[in-house]
Formats: structure tokens, C-alpha cells, sequence
């Protein structure tokens, strides 16, 4: 079935969009720079560059404790060294749907969409309780 | 311009290439310079972007079985770094597929609320696996890319597209809409059988969360097949959908199963690998690629699934 519609971007599209192109910019960005600064020396590793070698093949618990690496958000204390700033790009990019759906979240309020206003919440409660690691 | 399309066998060979590393010794791990594997990772997750792409199914899925199986990562790294490419890949093609109102917010937000919840059990039923022992993992991801690869040889890569009925859950959520067909007309889509292609995302949860794998695989024939749902806007909801379900993603990073000095090398060579392949997709013959990626899928799944048994 054809209809003669225009096929103009949907405001929410739209608005979702540009939230997510600048999340995404800037967490690439951060990614290249911190891994870029990592890999040249420019800043320092909080895993040493040369040690990974005998790192990255030990199971989980093994590594942590032998490596002293953070976990999750920890990664913050360290965002000053490359592997660090890195992890920055990489938290950015876990957080965009946090971002993005909080504006569907005022959207939907102002235009009385209840059910997809549940569903948007529902969404970000399930991302941050895996965010912050509560009960996981 | 115009390309002559390369045999076959040589582009099997280039995808391949990198893996010549499962012929080096388990020693070389710990001899190697770290930048001779982060270098030989980029390269590789530069080719399976560019051959993911073309094959129409996602850097994802190729790449936590062939870097699991062919590199000296413990698979719990590479399963975290695989679903942060498949965030990256899709949050870099969602906002054009948007403006195109090709992906479909008021779609992807149940399938996304589904494949969020089931994800988490996943990545925990993955690590907690993994924890047990490495090789059971190793194991069941080999038989689940077996398993892939046959789903693929057996899902036509296209269909008539129609028009369904709307069911009444459909009608609830509001899940229709238009965009632009093939003609450059405007026509509208709708989906049927709703509640069923949501359970199959329970699956699709699941199995993405425990193996890291993107769910473009899956995602696609479920919204196109399943819900009744035109393949264009199936692919790009699709996307937008995994870009939504980050979830497993931040079990692996709380764990500390994701090292940013491999997230960092594999993304950038996914994201390029796919940005260069989707450049070269009208010059490329991609059924003959498509059908050699399955026969990657299937080697690599062999390879995992032996792997898993120790051999």
C-alpha cells in the first residue's frame, strides 16, 4: 500500500538522533585519544602496555588479582592515564541510551503516551541497575 | 567506476589472513610485543567489518568466535569487547536510519525492552559458565555459531513484502508506520504476530548476552519473517535495537571483563571495516560473500566448538 505521505524525519527520531550522534562522537573520541596516548606512551597504562601479554589469557579472577585492574566505574580514579581516558569513550557509549531515552522519558510526558512512557522507564531502570551492578 | 569482483577464493583468503596466528605456538602470547597483537586484532576486526557488512549480518557474530578461537584472549575479554563493537557499530549507523525513518522507534523500544532484561541473564549465565570453566563456554559458543550458520543457509535473504494485518497488540503499541520503498514511492508497513516475535527475543537476549555476540543475526529475520515487518526497515530497526540493549554490556565492564586496550582496536577496526564495506557493497557480489561468511561462521564455530572439548 502506497501513501502519499511525506516522509519527513519524526520529531522523536529527530531529537534522538542528535542525542545519539554526540554521545557517540564524544565516546569515540575518547577511545581514539585515550588509546592512541596508551599504545605511543604519550600517557601512561594502568595495565603497562608491556605486561598484557601475560594478562589477557588468565581467567577473570586470576587477572584482577594479579593485574589490580578497576572494575566498572573505578575505571574513573585512572581516567588521567591512556587505558584510562579510553574506558572514558567506552563508558560514554554505555551511557547513551540512559541519555537518550531521559529525553523520550519528557517527551512522552508531555505528550501523555503512557504506555511507551513505561516502557522508556522500564528501559532505563533495567540499564542502570546493569550500570551500577546492583544485585548482579 | 567500476570494480572487477575479486575470485572468491582470494577474498576467503583475506579473510583468513590474520588468522594465521592460530599456527603460532601458545608461547608467542607471552613473547609477542602487546602492539604486534593489538595491531594484528585491528586488522583482523578491520576485515570482519568489512566482510560483515557486505554479508549483511554485523561484525558481531564473526567476531567473538574467530578472535576467541585464533587469538590468546580469554574468551571472557572477547565476549565483552564483541557486544561494545556491536554498541559502537550500531549507535554509528542508527542516527542516519532514523532521519530516514527507516528504523522504527516505536518498534525497537519492546523488541530493546526484551532483549535488555534477557541479556543481563545472559552475560551472567556466560560469566558464571565461565567461571566453572572457560571451555564450556568455548563449547556451547561453537555449537551456537554452528548453529547460526545453519539458520543462515536456511533464511532466504529476502521476501515479497506485504502488507499484514494488524494484530491488537501491534495496534496498542502503535507499531506501524511508512518509508521509503525500493520505488522511492511511500509505502506503509505494519506488524502481525507480535507477541510471538517478542518471545523469540527472549532467545535473542540470551544468547547475545552469553556469547557477546551482536544480534543483527537474529534480529532481522525475527522483525522481517516473524512480525511481517519490510526488510529495509526490519535491518535498520534491527540496529537500532542493539544500540538500545546495552545492558550485558555493563555486566562484562562491572565484572572487569572488558580491557579497553582491546575494546579500543577492535571497534575502530570494525567500524572502519564496515564503513569501507558498505562503500564497496554495490560493486561486490554478495551472495557469493554471504555464503563464504557462512563458511567462516562454520570453520570458526568448529574451531570453538574443538576448543571447548581441548583439543
Amino acid at each position: 500500500m502506497v501513501t502519499s505521505t511525506p516522509s519527513t524525519p519524526i520529531d522523536e527520531h529527530q531529537e534522538y538522533a542528535t542525542v545519539l550522534t554526540w554521545g557517540n562522537r564524544l565516546g569515540l573520541l575518547l577511545l581514539v585519544l585515550g588509546f592512541v596516548s596508551y599504545v605511543t606512551g604519550l600517557l601512561p597504562g594502568t595495565l603497562p602496555l608491556n605486561e598484557l601479554p601475560q594478562l589477557w589469557s588468565l581467567p577473570l579472577p586470576e587477572f584482577l588479582a594479579q593485574s589490580q585492574a578497576p572494575q566498572g566505574w573505578n575505571w574513573l580514579t585512572v581516567a588521567g592515564n591512556g587505558d584510562g581516558l579510553a574506558m572514558m569513550g567506552i563508558l560514554t557509549l554505555g551511557c547513551i541510551t540512559v541519555v537518550s531515552y531521559s529525553f523520550l522519558v519528557v517527551r512522552f510526558l508531555r505528550t501523555r503516551e503512557t504506555l511507551r512512557l513505561w516502557m522508556a522507564l522500564g528501559e532505563i531502570a533495567v540499564t542502570v541497575v546493569a550500570a551500577l551492578g546492583w544485585g548482579l | 567506476m567500476h570494480f572487477r569482483s575479486p575470485h572468491p577464493l582470494l577474498l576467503l583468503g583475506v579473510l583468513l589472513l590474520p588468522h594465521t596466528a592460530w599456527a603460532v605456538p601458545s608461547s608467542a602470547s607471552a613473547t609477542w610485543p602487546a602492539w604486534v597483537w593489538l595491531l594484528l586484532l585491528l586488522l583482523t576486526a578491520f576485515v570482519i567489518g568489512l566482510f560483515g557488512v557486505m554479508a549483511g549480518i554485523g561484525g558481531g557474530v564473526l567476531f567473538v568466535p574467530l578472535v576467541s578461537s585464533f587469538f590468546p584472549f580469554h574468551i571472557d575479554y572477547v565476549r565483552g569487547a564483541g557486544l561494545f563493537i556491536a554498541l559502537g557499530s550500531s549507535l554509528a549507523a542508527t542516527p542516519f536510519l532514523l532521519r530516514q525513518n527507516l528504523a522504527s522507534l516505536k518498534l525497537a523500544m519492546p523488541v530493546a525492552l526484551v532483549a535488555s532484561v534477557f541479556s543481563i541473564v545472559g552475560a551472567q549465565l556466560g560469566l558464571w559458565l565461565s567461571g566453572l570453566d572457560p571451555r564450556y563456554v568455548q563449547g556451547a559458543l561453537g555449537v551456537t555459531i554452528i548453529g547460526i550458520g545453519a539458520f543462515m543457509l536456511g533464511v532466504p535473504p529476502n521476501r515479497q513484502e506485504n502488507l499484514p494485518e494488524l494484530d491488537s497488540l501491534a495496534k496498542r503499541l502503535g507499531l506501524f508506520g511508512h518509508y521509503r520503498a525500493d520505488s522511492g514511492e511511500l509505502a506503509d508497513w505494519t506488524v502481525f504476530r507480535t507477541a510471538k516475535g517478542l518471545v523469540g527475543f527472549i532467545v535473542v537476549g540470551l544468547v547475545a548476552g552469553m556469547f557477546g555476540l551482536g544480534a543483527g543475526w537474529a534480529n532481522v529475520p525475527l522483525i522481517n519473517l516473524v512480525m511481517g515487518v519490510p526488510l529495509k526497515v526490519a535491518v535498520a530497526t534491527s540496529n537500532l535495537s542493539i544500540s538500545i540493549a546495552s545492558p550485558a554490556a555493563w555486566v562484562y565492564l562491572n565484572q572487569g571483563a572488558v580491557l579497553p586496550a582491546l575494546v579500543a582496536p577492535s571497534m575502530l577496526g570494525v567500524m572502519s571495516g564496515s564503513l569501507i564495506g558498505s562503500r564497496l557493497l554495490p560493486y561486490v557480489p554478495t551472495s557469493v560473500i554471504r555464503k563464504m561468511v557462512i563458511g567462516v561462521l562454520f570453520l570458526s564455530g568448529f574451531r570453538s566448538l574443538l576448543k571447548g572439548f581441548g583439543w
